[in-house]
């Protein structure tokens, strides 16, 4: 089976796209209601520093996957043990992506279509793109990203006709509990998420490194997320904000320039499908990899549909209600999801490192017995 | 009733077609993964459009989280 290989630009594109993907639908710092934007700032040092780790754990190892380096690591019953719950974490993520993309079509888009026929579709394409392989997607991604980028720019500077400084003051007005509030929740929400790439990312070309990789994403992909919230909140205000379920859709929906430009939310909604396909994509990905290393098969391929199907299944009872989805997603989320973004990377991260040392000091100690 | 097998149909052709390459190689541990996986969803879905209620993992998770931290 021939090794896939991802470049640089692929491995940043990549993870802009999961970034923005679903944190655009939802909006996220919620809970620091006009200090939202302050928070998002705030989150991005902390993601900066699980973000090094991340790529630490994956150079140690080149041409690795993170459920490969566990077996290396913790031995072969242990390993498989440890990767259990990353593989729930990813497929629940997928889950709830494909669930909130679920949602939204049918509040927003197709009102009337029943969801189960638009998922269908979405999924067809989901099994095709992980079908193609983690180099396909990249250099879709490539293409995609200008789009998406540039569609983003483009509605934030129509929306200024509509913004208005005001509502975004007073500015720390209930002091810094919520806006921590705010950096917990932006924090596992978007940021944390990005955990999914160590177990998907195994090769990448020679002379690029993991550390670019996944600051120059969370660089960029950061401050695309800052600037649709900064955006949602001055064209909307946080008391609109809070009562609708898909700001930025909302927000540009406002925009009204002369009889021309209105109705701008279809031409956001691009931005929704790329990012929710390639986030969706992504954790199927790591979910199949992590499926087939479990029962020691070569090939993730073959397990690819049952597993979307499986997905598909759980995400449409995994929630009873909207409101249901946006109460855990704001308020159970942070903290579920800390023990698999943060505690568990940090564990695998410790010993890793532990185990490191140590074989370095035995080749040491080696090669200075074979001189003597 | 008309949807429920109109899935079963579906499911049938999708997992026949999937797993002809893995018949044809005699990858049985594959063919054995492939079928649970396939088949399990296969119930869910089978499950859903009869409408039973399948218990959702998000409740005992928010109960866990609310025990622990307390009520968000």
């Amino acid at each position: 089976m021939k090794k896939e290989v991802i470049s640089e630009r692929q491995g940043i594109v990549l993870i802009i796209l999961f970034i923005i993907g679903s944190s655009m639908l939802l909006g996220t710092g919620v809970q620091a209601k006009q200090d939202a934007w302050i928070a998002v700032i705030i989150a991005i040092i902390p993601a900066t520093l699980i973000f090094l780790m991340f790529s630490r754990i994956l150079s140690l190892y080149p041409g690795k996957d993170l459920f490969d380096i566990l077996i290396v690591v913790f031995g072969k019953y242990l390993g498989k043990l440890l990767s259990i719950p990353f593989i729930w974490f990813a497929f629940h993520l997928g889950t709830i992506v494909i669930r909130n993309f679920s949602e939204f079509t049918d509040i927003a888009v197709f009102p009337d279509t029943p969801v189960v026929v638009i998922l269908v579709f979405f999924i067809i394409l989901c099994i095709w793109g992980v079908k193609a392989g983690i180099e396909v997607l990249g250099r879709w991604s490539e293409f995609f990203v200008i789009i998406v980028i540039s569609l983003i720019l483009f509605i934030t500077i129509l929306g200024i006709t509509q913004m208005d400084i005001e509502r975004i003051k007073p500015i720390l007005s209930n002091g810094f509990v919520p806006v921590f509030k705010g950096v917990f929740g932006a924090f596992s929400f978007p940021f944390g998420e990005v955990v999914v790439f160590i177990m998907v990312f195994s090769n990448i070309t020679k002379n690029s490194n993991y550390n670019k990789i996944f600051l120059m994403g969370l660089v960029i992909g950061g401050s695309l997320v800052i600037i649709s919230v900064l955006r949602n909140l001055l064209i909307l205000g946080v008391n609109d904000l809070e009562s609708v379920y898909f700001p930025s859709n909302v927000s540009a929906g406002v925009i009204h320039i002369g009889e021309l430009l209105q109705r701008m939310e279809l031409i956001v909604t691009i931005n929704f499908i790329v990012g929710v396909f390639v986030k969706v994509t992504i954790c199927l990905l790591a979910v199949c990899k992590g499926i087939t290393k479990f029962f020691n098969f070569d090939d993730y391929r073959f397990v690819v549909a049952p597993v979307t199907f499986l997905m598909f299944g759980f995400s449409i009872f995994i929630y009873g209600s909207t409101m249901g989805m946006m109460d855990w997603a704001f308020k159970i989320w942070p903290y579920y999801s800390m023990f698999f973004e943060l505690i568990l990377p940090f564990f695998v991260f410790i010993v890793v490192e532990i185990k490191n040392g140590k074989v370095k000091k035995i080749q040491k100690i080696a090669l200075t017995q074979t001189k003597e | 009733m008309f949807t429920a097998i109109l899935v079963i149909f579906v499911y049938v052709i999708v997992l026949g077609f999937e797993c002809i390459p893995l018949i044809k190689k005699k990858q049985i541990g594959e063919i054995v993964l492939f079928f649970t996986l396939g088949i399990s969803s296969m119930a869910i879905s089978v499950l859903l459009t009869l409408g039973a209620s399948i218990p959702s993992p998000s409740n005992p998770i928010r109960m866990f989280i609310e025990m622990l931290f307390g009520k968000q």
